[in-house]
């Protein structure tokens, strides 16, 4: 009994140091995206977005999007990017093998034909069956290939790509008009910018009118309203502060912009992982560190891709098990860098953040339940000083997700209706009651997966059309 | 540990807990504050533009003295010439220079906000006066691109880069290094909307030495985009003497837009001797714009080399001097050459 009491004191002093790690580390963030987000957006208003869409120095861009069974969005989300305002774009969707009617319906709305495009890399993927080029749209091509997973057709699009800069996105993510021409901002700054992502948005609730998002709102479901507070905290707060400090890890799957040359020279998407864009990205300040190379990578706060989150708790498990997996495999892989001077803030700041407290956090945050549970069980602590750590636990997370709306609502304030603020405020409390052990619980058995591939099915419901406008 | 400081953590945590609440009060009660002040400032403001925007078109139509300033209140002063600047963009001319008259009232004060300690405000104000000032206030736009902050600085550069700016085109260029962190063909871009008035300039920062290689190939692109006949013989000059992959990439691309067939011995010993992939890319490339049925062999050896981009570039180029049937006769073949011949057949198809 000593021995186990003594066990779960040294699990408790664990838990207290990581939970004060993390939300001292969340603070720093935070603190420090409010002062980035508040000098960018002041900047950008001597900023003429029509002029640099007129420019002709703006670099071409090539939008390649994976397709895995999306014949229910496809259409739509191709349609919006062909929609998009830049001088010069290529879109390649890779349709991926999909068991569905995703070639086909691709075929019969852009009036695809047969086509040939030699590759310019190598990068190593499953067969490609066929090319395809829009006989209306002259920069439209489909690439149908064997199935070999998303970064498998990244891979294959990047092979084809002819422009400088591409664009990695999912097939059924919308993007912004303008969201090219504002993404593409750093590469025009800072010529050594090799990466730059821009903001996600969930969809749900809102309507999509001619492959726009026409009216922001709230998701009617509570799940998906949750993760609309979680992506604002990860992206206003978490993102934009990593970018702050030239450490940024992650750029999301569904919007990215990167330097082609230097991806393929980094070797592509990694195939053998689940979280191939983290992967990337690490993958990309190890090689340009290790080889002197200068470089940047940026996280943009206003342009946007809007994507669509589960609305049921199978599949938002499956997702979040994946991602976990897609952090540890990726971390797992370049964990060289870690506490390692030789890669700067990135492997002295960053990289012990993500290794410690985002992939290991799961566990500790589940030993922290149990030992709790315990130490209260053998009366070792008082229910309430169980209470009041859990209260802090809980308010400390209600003053992140707070801050992150208040960002929101000092910069892009895409939620207009104060009925909606309100709504992020309650649930930054409700969340933590359920969703926040859910969300652990899914995070720890990613961790304990976190050798096996495979990504589980997401359920796509399409986009919410919007009312046809009145005669 | 957690029971020998039992009360203490506790104290510890109550007080945290307190604080804490106090930040989530805080922090709700500002969030409420901002929504309320930017639904104010939004509904302010659609009820002034709503306002200006039938007076300002009577005063496009008819002349600034018919539009009345003294309805502007001291306060939306700012709001006023903002909401000019976005007509401006849009407009030449005498349409301009109404909503010149009508900014001018108050661009001394923007004059002084041109001084301000937050760059943010010097880069617009900057941008106003170089917009609805000039030529009055071209001293303070100018001291703008030596700037300690590169983007006002950079803000100053492209609002002089303009063709009714185009006395001001040798300031920028002797300030261009200062850029060089920035995208090459983004500064050419920005050079070549000074228009055929910037060319003197730019050819003579192609031809200076002294320069980076940077800067030159920026003034090279720049010449690209305006087709600059004049900068054919400097470009050609500049292939046989640098070695840099930008700038001998830049001075090949303006040649494929001013060069000619004279200028072909040069463009091919540099595709013979150089061993970057850009390079020697951009050197097909000009072949194929400037070349004949002479080149054909040449480009043909080039077919099968081991870049993809230099065989690509091979292939294209084949098209663009003619050479059809050469390609057409390599369709089945079952190596690259044979795939290149099928993409470039079906392309010009």
């Amino acid at each position: 009994m000593g021995v186990l009491l003594a066990a779960m004191q040294g699990a408790a002093v664990i838990v207290v140091a990581y939970f004060v790690l993390l939300n001292v580390s969340y603070l720093a963030t935070t603190v420090l995206a409010y002062f980035s987000l508040r000098r960018y957006s002041r900047r950008l208003k001597a900023v003429d977005i029509e002029e640099l869409i007129g420019m002709a120095g703006a670099p071409p861009i090539t939008l390649i999007a994976p397709a895995y069974n999306e014949e229910a969005t496809c259409v739509e989300a191709t349609r919006a990017l062909l929609t998009l305002r830049y001088p010069a774009f290529d879109v390649i969707v890779v349709n991926d093998g999909s068991r569905d009617r995703t070639v086909e319906v691709m075929i019969e709305a852009f009036d695809l034909k047969p086509a040939w495009r030699v590759p310019t890399a190598e990068l190593a993927s499953a067969p490609v069956r066929a090319v395809y080029r829009s006989d209306r749209h002259q920069n439209l091509w489909l690439i149908d290939k064997d199935n070999g997973g998303k970064a498998d057709a990244l891979n294959v699009g990047l092979n084809y790509c002819r422009t400088p800069v591409f664009c990695a996105m999912d097939a059924d993510t919308l993007l912004e008009p303008d969201a090219l021409i504002r993404v593409v901002r750093p590469f025009f700054e800072n010529r050594t910018t090799v990466a730059a992502g821009g903001i996600i948005r969930i969809v749900n609730g809102s309507t999509v009118r001619l492959g726009r998002v026409d009216d922001v709102r709230l998701p009617g479901n509570l799940l998906a309203r949750i993760q609309v507070l979680e992506y604002l905290r990860a992206f206003l707060a978490g993102r934009m502060g990593w970018s702050a400090l030239d450490a940024m890890l992650i750029i999301s799957g569904a919007f990215g912009l990167f330097r082609r040359e230097t991806v393929v020279e980094a070797g592509g998407f990694a195939t053998d992982t689940v979280g191939e864009d983290m992967e990337l990205v690490v993958r990309l300040h190890r090689h340009c560190r290790e080889r002197g190379i200068p470089y940047d990578i940026k996280f943009v706060p206003d342009p946007v891709a809007w994507t669509e989150c589960p609305e049921s708790l199978s599949v938002l498990g499956r997702q979040r098990d994946r991602w976990q997996r897609g952090l540890a495999q990726s971390l797992m892989r370049h964990r060289t860098m870690l506490l390692n001077p030789r890669y700067g803030r990135v492997g002295m700041v960053a990289f012990p953040y993500f290794f410690f407290l985002e992939m290991i956090g799961p566990a500790i945050e589940v030993l922290g339940y149990l030992s709790f549970l315990v130490l209260l069980l053998l009366g070792s602590v008082t229910t309430l000083y169980a209470v009041a750590f859990i209260m802090v636990a809980i308010v400390f997370g209600m003053v992140i997700s707070i801050a992150a709306v208040c960002l929101e609502e000092l910069t892009f304030r895409r939620y207009r209706r104060a009925s909606d603020l309100a709504r992020l405020l309650l649930l930054s409390f409700a969340e933590n009651f359920g969703y926040r052990q859910l969300s652990t619980w899914w995070r720890f058995r990613g961790l304990l997966n976190a050798r096996k591939m495979g990504w589980g099915a997401m359920v796509r419901k399409g986009f919410t059309p919007s009312a046809p406008p009145a005669e | 540990v957690i029971g020998q400081g039992y009360e203490n953590v506790l104290l510890v945590l109550t007080i945290a807990i307190g604080a804490l609440l106090a930040m989530v009060a805080l922090a709700s009660g500002v969030v409420f504050h901002l929504h309320m002040r930017n639904e104010r400032r939004a509904a302010r403001y659609s009820e002034m533009e709503a306002e200006w925007d039938p007076l300002l078109m009577e005063a496009l139509l008819s002349g600034a003295e018919h539009f009345p300033l003294s309805r502007i209140d001291r306060h939306d002063r700012m709001q006023f010439l903002w909401f000019l600047m976005r007509y401006a963009r849009r407009l030449r001319g005498d349409e301009r220079r109404v909503l010149e008259e009508l900014a001018a009232p108050w661009l001394p004060e923007l004059e002084v906000r041109a001084r301000s300690r937050r760059s943010d405000v010097r880069a617009r104000s900057v941008q106003t006066l170089a917009t609805l000032g000039m030529p009055l206030y071209a001293r303070t736009v100018v001291a703008a691109l030596d700037d300690a902050e590169p983007h006002v600085a950079m803000t100053a550069a492209r609002a002089l880069a303009h063709r009714e700016h185009a006395a001001f085109a040798s300031e920028i260029l002797s300030r261009i290094e200062r850029f060089h962190h920035w995208h090459i063909r983004f500064l050419a871009s920005m050079l070549a909307n000074i228009g055929v008035a910037g060319a003197p300039a730019l050819r003579a920062t192609l031809m200076d030495e002294a320069l980076t290689p940077q800067s030159r190939a920026v003034a090279a692109h720049a010449l690209a985009l305006l087709k600059d006949l004049g900068s054919g013989e400097i470009a050609a000059g500049v292939i046989d003497t640098a070695n840099d992959t930008e700038l001998l990439s830049a001075a090949l691309a303006l040649l494929a837009e001013v060069g000619h067939g004279a200028h072909l011995p040069n463009i091919i010993g540099v595709l013979r001797r150089s061993v970057d992939e850009p390079v020697r890319a951009h050197a097909l490339q000009t072949i194929g714009s400037l070349g004949s049925a002479r080149d054909v062999p040449l480009l043909l050896d080039f077919l099968h080399d081991e870049s993809p981009w230099v065989s690509l570039r091979a292939a294209y180029a084949l098209a663009d001097v003619g050479a059809l049937d050469e390609l057409r006769r390599r369709v089945n073949l079952p190596d690259r050459s044979g795939e290149l011949a099928r993409e470039v057949l079906s392309m010009v198809a």
